[in-house]
This record gives structure tokens, C-alpha cells and sequence, in this order.
């Protein structure tokens, strides 16, 4: 009986330990954030403004306003100033009067001036601390972080749902997980290969959300340039980025018309030869497959025409991927992996970081391009010649 | 006894050779040899078959009921014998301090930050406590009931996440020099504590009567189990973060998984998922680890079994809650556990040599 009276006695005891009181928090008390900035101090020349984007749960079930200046809005935009990224949040922790829970956190969005100084001093306490999760995506933005927390995209109630759903929906790139924080890191500490992130500036005030201007290119973590979007093309096709989706491309023929190519795959290989000479040379070979849906210069499907359009896809494929390196050679900054591609693939006549950045800008490039193209359209004929006539 | 029978060996073994499951030998691995890891990982391979398989024929050449309890008693007498059990149950309880914080450790990281150690260690304990005084056949019915669904639930997890896989990051896979690998051979230790638990169990399965054939089939069986679930482990870390990011990390198969995402919110979180498996065997290396101890330790305290475990459990309790620096005293307790994994190691030449001689004996004896 006693036995008995001890063991009730120890489970009784022993269930007011039970985990997860301690960090147990109710969902009133939890301020949500579903993004953060990252902008200049103002006051001080080294410190940093952050803005988080909180969610107000009670408006979700309103249908979301498309405007910046609409104040009845899903989300607040709280910023505040700090010699450091957790120093000003603090700050806006003391501001407001629930706990900060950053277990939603989807974006973070680093001011182009930020990025330029250096990424590391500023994500490094947020990334090491998991305020900020390794899978958040990264974005660098030329305008200010704080006007992107404050759109309020017309198509998605929470905000950092846009985001998402870019990636989601593989609308940018077939890998996503490259543009999160975790995959900034990963390229970071990869030998021959540099970090980017997605480039964005002043949005679109009919969508009110912003405009993707294309890709960030990094040297170590400091913002060097950027890729505009046809810049950037070049970049998604070398690295097996470029998910399927419809490109224009300039008529044969005619300089004022387009046609349309509904690209469905494209696969290159990167090979580096001629390591051990001055000049290295790397060899991209790339095939595209997809199909032609129509156009100014598609009157009649036939193989003469699509010989023509395919030479025409090739011609413009290779000028975009050799303008893509060119731009990223001007900048000395190996987004493309070549460095990596000697670290895998030849580990001997790889020399370190430092030395590849002296050897990036030497590199010869060749281009292959292999276009596999077929028609898939509504008519056989174009009407555009009767139009015409 | 029921549970005695060649599939409950290879479970056990299995669960002794994985330890705490957790993976944290990755980074350490992967740091200096980056992608080059499997020279290190293949020495693994044959010091584990090596030693299990020798252990196995040190246990066949036992008889069923001797003086004593491991197969220390056995082959070094009692005297020794005793000297060495004492420090065995020294590296038991080490040992399973060091699985707790780890499985500790490894929840403030993913899931409850601000859960003090005591309450975590004391529900951890509470299981134990209660396997190790209901006895052999309970303690064996709990580690394998759990074994099936933890090792699916992992396995699965672990192959969908070759999703975002880049199998060139297994690049290059040979070494250019072998410095490197000489460097970090002794980290090949971490993964070997399990042989250690076999001094222990190998002799209790032989007492129960399992024959040398059913032995030998499960420690094979368990370490193809094993060796194929390390290299999916390494794989597949490898082949989705990269060697340089995979050894920067503190738990890179947890944030391996946190990256996969599935279709909705209801599955978004599947790292908290993945603790499950990872939880289950922490909890039973704690298990076996802390039997193991009781089981020598009510050896030499016959009349006092209840003492003995209520000293197993204060111990393991204040080796876990009193370090205020659980980092710097998890090393300590790697250092304490693989000085005694190498002179256990190189007893085994001298128990190889004592249980031929006495094959020979007997032999002419007859």
C-alpha cells in the first residue's frame, strides 16, 4: 500500500514536468512576423533599420486591398534603428506589446546599400540565432526594404505568400532552395562558386507588389551587381535554372516581330579545359527543347520555316548566355560555379579561392547550343497574310 | 524466454551499433575530407566487421553459465575481470549522459527552447527507470517495438530528400593526398561506442541458449542494416547541403529535412517529424546503455538491486544536469568513452589469444 502511495505520489509529481509549458505561448500573445527588412540606419553610418512585417490575423478574412497607402491592410510595418540587426529588434520588441514569433517568417529583404557592405555582419546573428530560418528566401532590393513590406500584392491575402508562391510555382527557377538564406550560405562556403540572391526594386502599383529586376550577383557576401532579367537568362540556362515557360524571340526577318517559343526543357553541362595554361577555358553546352506557338514570322508550319526559327532561338540563346558571362566576368564574380566545376571535377588544378578570382576573368568561353524546337499551335496556317491583304 | 531469438539479436545489435542516431559525427567527419569522407567511412566499415565479428566468435567460444557476468569475467578472471566491469559501468553511465544531452540538446534546437534539462532528462529517465527495473524481456519488448516504424519513418525521410539532391556535390569522392584521412581516422571512434554494450549482451543471449549460427547471422544482418542506413545518412546530406555547408552545420540531417517542403501547411514542419525516429533512438541507446550498467552493476550487488538503480539513475542525472557547459562536457564524455573503446580494443587481441588457448585445452583435455 505504501508502494502504491509512493508510485501516485512520483507520477503526480513527475507530470508537472511535462515539456512544452516552458515555451508554451498563447496565439493572442504572439505578434506573427511574415517578413523582414533590412535598410540603412539613418542616424548612424554603420547601423541598420529593420522593419518586420507583423500580421494581423482579424483582417484575414477581408479580401486584401491592392494599394501601399490603404491602412486597413492584413499586415503592420513596424522599424526600428540599431547598432545591429537583434539591437534594433529589441527595440521593436519593447515596442509593442506582444511576443515577437518569427516561426513564420518567409522573407527577408536586404537593402542593395546593406548588401554592398557586406551580407555576413548582418544575417550571420539573425541565420545563427534561427530568428531568421535557412529556408527563408533572400531578396536584395534597390529600394528601400521597408516599401516592400508595406505591399499589399492584390492576389495573395498574406503578403509574404507572393513571395512564396513564386518559388512555389517554379515561376523563377527550378531549384528554390538556392535563393533561400540557407542556400546563400551553402554557396558562400562552397569553394568556386559565389552567392546570389533575387534582385527586386520598385513594384508595380497595379498588383501593388514589387518588380523582380533580376539577379543579385555577390563576391564572398558583398553585393557586386546585378543581372537584369535578360542578363539573367543567360545565367538560368547555364545552371539548369529556367523553369518551363513561354520566351519571345526576335523574328528572322522581320526586325519588329516576335515569335513565341514555349520552352519545356532546358539542360546544359559546363566543362573547364586547358587548366594548367594561363587562359582556361570553359566549354557550356546547352540544349533546348520546347515548342513554337505562334508569332509575326509563323505564317505556314513547315520545316523550312522552323529550320529558320531554330537558328533564330540558337543565335539569340547563344548571345544572351555569352552576354550573361561576360557581364558576370566584368564584375569578377564566379556565379556560375566554373570554380566549382575544377574543384569537382579536376581537384588537382584547383588552387583556392583567391587564386580563381585572379583566373575568372581569363576564362575563354564557348557556347554550344543545341535547339530542338516543333510547332505546337491552334492552326497550321497563320490568318496574318489575309489580314494583311 | 520469448524474445530470445535471432531477429530480437539483430534488432538489439542494430539499435547498439547506431547509438544515438543523431548524426553529429557528419560535420566532424566531413570538415576536414569534405566530399572525400567515404576513405573514412569504408575504414568504419571494416573496423565495425572486423570487431563485431571477432566479438561474436569470442561469445561462441563461451560456455552458457559461467562466474560472472560479461565476457570480461570470462576471459580475464574474476579478479581483473571485476576491475575492468567497474569501468565499464563507468562508461555505461558516461555514455548515456551523453546520449541525453544530445537528445536534449537536440530539442531545445528544433522545438522547445526554454524547456529546463532537468524536466527532459527526468521524463527520459522515467522510461528507463521503469525498463530497467521491470527486467531483460521488458526492456527487449521495448526496444523493439518501437524499432519498425522509427527506422520506415526515418528511411522515408531521408529518400525524400534526395528531391533537392545535386549528386555532383559527392565531388571529388577520392582524396587528392591521404594526410587528411590519416588526420582524421580516429574520428572513426565516434561511431564505434556500440561494441562496447556487446561485452554486456553478446553473453546474456548466450545464457538464453542462441546458437553460434543465429549469432553470426544477426550481427551481419544488423551491421548491413547499419552500414546502409550511415551511408544514406551521409549520402544524403552530401549530395543536398554540400560538404562545406554539411560541415559547418550543427545538425545537418535535421536541417536537411527542414528544407523539404510538401504540398500544404500540415506538412510544412517536417523536421518535427523527423525528431520522432531520431527521439526514439536516443531514448533507447539511453536504454541500453543504462541496462547495460544495471546489469553488471546488480551483478556485484545481489541483495541490493533496488540501490543499484536508484544509484544508476541519480548518477545519469547529475552527469546530465550538473555541467553548466554541456558542450564542453559532452567532449569530456567522448574523450572518457573512446579511451575506454581503445583499450577495449586492444584487450581484444589478448581475449582472442585466451580463448584459443582454452579451445586448445580443452581439446586436448578430451
Amino acid at each position: 500500500m505504501k508502494n502504491r502511495l509512493w508510485t501516485l505520489l512520483l507520477c503526480t509529481i513527475l507530470t508537472c514536468l511535462l515539456p512544452g509549458c516552458w515555451d508554451g505561448v498563447e496565439l493572442q500573445k504572439r505578434a506573427v512576423v511574415l517578413m523582414m527588412g533590412i535598410d540603412p540606419s539613418d542616424q548612424d553610418d554603420h547601423g541598420v533599420k529593420v522593419s518586420l512585417q507583423l500580421a494581423r490575423p482579424q483582417s484575414f478574412s477581408r479580401s486584401p486591398q491592392g494599394s501601399t497607402s490603404s491602412r486597413e491592410d492584413n499586415t503592420a510595418v513596424i522599424t526600428k534603428s540599431g547598432t545591429e540587426v537583434t539591437d534594433a529588434l529589441r527595440k521593436i520588441q519593447l515596442s509593442i506589446d506582444r511576443n515577437l514569433f518569427f516561426g513564420h517568417v518567409r522573407a527577408v529583404v536586404i537593402n542593395q546599400v546593406i548588401a554592398q557592405r557586406g551580407m555576413l555582419p548582418v544575417v550571420s546573428p539573425v541565420l545563427q540565432s534561427r530568428i531568421t530560418p535557412r529556408e527563408s528566401w533572400l531578396f536584395v532590393s534597390s529600394s528601400p526594404a521597408r516599401e516592400v513590406l508595406e505591399y499589399t500584392p492584390a492576389l495573395d491575402a498574406i503578403p509574404s505568400t507572393y513571395f512564396t508562391n513564386y518559388f512555389e510555382n517554379r515561376l523563377l527557377l527550378n531549384r528554390p532552395y538556392e535563393v533561400t538564406l540557407g542556400g546563400f550560405h551553402q554557396r558562400l562556403v562552397t569553394p568556386g562558386i559565389q552567392p546570389f540572391a533575387i534582385w527586386i526594386g520598385r513594384g508595380n502599383d497595379g498588383l501593388s507588389a514589387p518588380r523582380i529586376e533580376g539577379i543579385a550577383a555577390f563576391s564572398a557576401d558583398e553585393f557586386v551587381g546585378g543581372l537584369n532579367t535578360q542578363q539573367a537568362l543567360g545565367w538560368l540556362f547555364i545552371q539548369n535554372q529556367f523553369p518551363k515557360s513561354p520566351l519571345s524571340f526576335q523574328c528572322p526577318t522581320k526586325k519588329d516581330g516576335q515569335f513565341v517559343v514555349n520552352v519545356k526543357s532546358v539542360k546544359s553541362t559546363l566543362r573547364m579545359i586547358h587548366l594548367k595554361s594561363n587562359e582556361p577555358q570553359a566549354i557550356v553546352h546547352l540544349r533546348l527543347k520546347g515548342w513554337v506557338e505562334g508569332g509575326a514570322c509563323v505564317i505556314e508550319t513547315n520545316q523550312m520555316e522552323l529550320e529558320q526559327l531554330r537558328q533564330q532561338v540558337k543565335n539569340e540563346v547563344k548571345n544572351v548566355v555569352e552576354t550573361s558571362i561576360q557581364q558576370c566576368q566584368a564584375m569578377n564574380t564566379d556565379i556560375f560555379g566554373m570554380g566549382r566545376n575544377v574543384y569537382r571535377y579536376s581537384p588537382r588544378d584547383w588552387h583556392g579561392d583567391n587564386e580563381w578570382d585572379q583566373t575568372f576573368r581569363k576564362v575563354k568561353t564557348t557556347v554550344q547550343v543545341d535547339v530542338q524546337l516543333d510547332f505546337l499551335q491552334a492552326y497550321k496556317k497563320s490568318a496574318l497574310p489575309l489580314v494583311r491583304q | 524466454m520469448k524474445q530470445v531469438n535471432r531477429n530480437v539479436l539483430a534488432i538489439l545489435l542494430f539499435e547498439c551499433l547506431l547509438g544515438t542516431g543523431t548524426a553529429e559525427w557528419i560535420p566532424s567527419w566531413t570538415e576536414e575530407l569534405h566530399s572525400a569522407v567515404w576513405a573514412l567511412f569504408t575504414l568504419y566499415v571494416l573496423l565495425m566487421f572486423g570487431v563485431g565479428l571477432l566479438m561474436i566468435r569470442l561469445m561462441q567460444s563461451m560456455p552458457k553459465e559461467f562466474a560472472g557476468c560479461t565476457m570480461f569475467d570470462y576471459f580475464f578472471g574474476q579478479k581483473v575481470g571485476a576491475v575492468l566491469n567497474v569501468s565499464l559501468i563507468g562508461t555505461l553511465l558516461t555514455y548515456t549522459g551523453k546520449s541525453l544531452l544530445l537528445g536534449v540538446s537536440l530539442i531545445h534546437y528544433a522545438a522547445l527552447p526554454y524547456t529546463p534539462t532537468v524536466a527532459l532528462v527526468l521524463l527520459s529517465l522515467f522510461v528507463s527507470v521503469q525498463l530497467l527495473s521491470a527486467g531483460f524481456e521488458a526492456m527487449l519488448r521495448f526496444q523493439i517495438v518501437l524499432f519498425w516504424p522509427a527506422f520506415i519513418l526515418a528511411t522515408i525521410l531521408l529518400l525524400i530528400s534526395f528531391r533537392t539532391s545535386d549528386f555532383s556535390n559527392l565531388l571529388p569522392a577520392v582524396p587528392t593526398t591521404w594526410k587528411p584521412v590519416v588526420h582524421s581516422a580516429p574520428r572513426v571512434m565516434q561511431l564505434l561506442p556500440g561494441l562496447i554494450l556487446l561485452v554486456v549482451y553478446l553473453p546474456i543471449f548466450k545464457k538464453f541458449g542462441m546458437s553460434a549460427d543465429n549469432s553470426n547471422r544477426s550481427f551481419v544482418y544488423a551491421s548491413i542494416g547499419i552500414v546502409l542506413l550511415h551511408a544514406l545518412n551521409l549520402l544524403a546530406v552530401l549530395a543536398v547541403l554540400g560538404p562545406f555547408e554539411a560541415s559547418s552545420l550543427q545538425w545537418p540531417v535535421l536541417e536537411m529535412i527542414r528544407i523539404q517542403k510538401l504540398t500544404g501547411p500540415f506538412l510544412e514542419r517536417l523536421d518535427l517529424i523527423f525528431l520522432l525516429p531520431v527521439l526514439i533512438s536516443v531514448v533507447s541507446a539511453v536504454n541500453l546503455y543504462a541496462y547495460g550498467a544495471y546489469y553488471v552493476l546488480s551483478h556485484y550487488t545481489k541483495p541490493y538491486q533496488r540501490q543499484a538503480l536508484i544509484f544508476i539513475f541519480t548518477t545519469v542525472l547529475l552527469l546530465t544536469t550538473l555541467p553548466s557547459n554541456s558542450e564542453r562536457f559532452n567532449d569530456v564524455y567522448g574523450v572518457i568513452v573512446t579511451a575506454f573503446e581503445l583499450m577495449f580494443f586492444s584487450l581484444m587481441p589478448f581475449m582472442w589469444l585466451r580463448s584459443y588457448m582454452r579451445v586448445r585445452e580443452r581439446r586436448i583435455a578430451k
